[in-house]
């Protein structure tokens, strides 16, 4: 079966793509084998499994240097699932070859106005890259919502101006996720403390792939 | 909430119409900055010539353009006279 690549992208830093990158990746890898490609410079995915005293549950592994979608699938077909986790930037080579590569490209947004406008140019680099990789699905997911926050609440409505469908999903602003990357785990392995978060993760796994 | 949400999908809207002149033609940069200067300059002869004939009718007239003028000179020349007398005053 052919690897299923998720690409969790977004120039704006601080949108969540590396907490969203690694609880994800813990969850498809209790379905099957996952690997997290860690394509920031910052290499927080890989710090972030580093801390961990058990093993986490996806292999992480950082890659730099010139790569394609081709070599992506050759190097990585044993694994079932690969999530990249893409560096702030859309100018990047990595940035540009994981939506080259990916089959699904998963935007996480933070509900603030200013998250919005830095991540506009994010639907005309999906259009680019449709070009060449025409499997290619995007999603934006709400990231960090607070419920009672009127701003929350009017993002579905602002967010349509992208273009680009929103997950039904949203991830909560939860301390756990901190928690987590602090513990070197993902929300998985925090047992009732994360069975909130898991289960937002489990929705979003159900939507992406079931898509 | 629905100001805020119309607010915030305004905003986009004006972030997305502002990014996309920006990013596409070359030839489009180099017209805006061109209307601002060429459009003061033209403006401004224009408006100067008025506002030279107006001192010569009335001072009240003449003194809102002046005056701008003279603020901006103001500022550096007078400085040391009037500063110590406003931030202590007896």
């Amino acid at each position: 079966m052919a690897t299923h690549i998720i690409a969790v992208i977004n120039q704006k830093g601080g949108a969540g793509k590396t907490t969203v990158s690694m609880n994800l990746a813990a969850g498809l890898a209790r379905r099957d084998d996952t690997l997290v490609l860690d394509l920031d410079p910052q290499a927080s995915s890989r710090q972030w499994a580093s801390l961990g005293s058990a093993p986490f549950p996806a292999t992480v592994k950082q890659i730099s240097g010139k790569w394609d979608a081709k070599s992506l699938h050759q190097n990585y077909k044993a694994y079932r699932h690969l999530v990249l986790d893409c560096p702030p930037s859309l100018e990047s080579h990595a940035s540009l070859q994981a939506l080259r590569a990916c089959d699904v490209a998963l935007i996480p947004v933070l509900p603030s106005p200013i998250d919005l406008w830095a991540s506009l140019r994010l639907p005309q680099e999906i259009e680019e890259a449709r070009k060449t990789n025409k499997r290619l699905k995007a999603f934006l997911v709400l990231n960090q919502l607070e419920p009672k926050s009127a701003l929350s609440a009017a993002m579905h409505d602002a967010i349509a101006e992208f273009g680009i469908p929103v997950l039904e999903t949203g991830i909560r602003r939860r301390a756990i996720y901190r928690s987590a990357a602090l513990e070197g785990v993902s929300v998985y392995q925090l047992g009732s403390r994360g069975a909130l978060a898991a289960a937002e993760m489990d929705a979003i796994i159900n939507e992406v792939i079931g898509s | 909430m629905t100001n805020l949400k119309d607010k915030l999908s305004a905003s986009v809207r004006q972030a997305k119409a502002e990014q996309q002149p920006a990013a596409k033609p070359a030839a489009s940069k180099s017209t805006a900055p061109k209307k601002v200067p060429a459009k003061k300059p033209a403006d401004k002869k224009a408006v100067a010539r008025p506002v030279a004939s107006k001192p010569a009718a009335t001072k009240a007239a003449a003194s809102k353009p002046v005056a701008v003028k003279k603020v901006a000179t103001e500022v550096a020349t007078s400085g040391s006279a009037l500063f110590p007398a406003r931030v202590w005053p007896d």
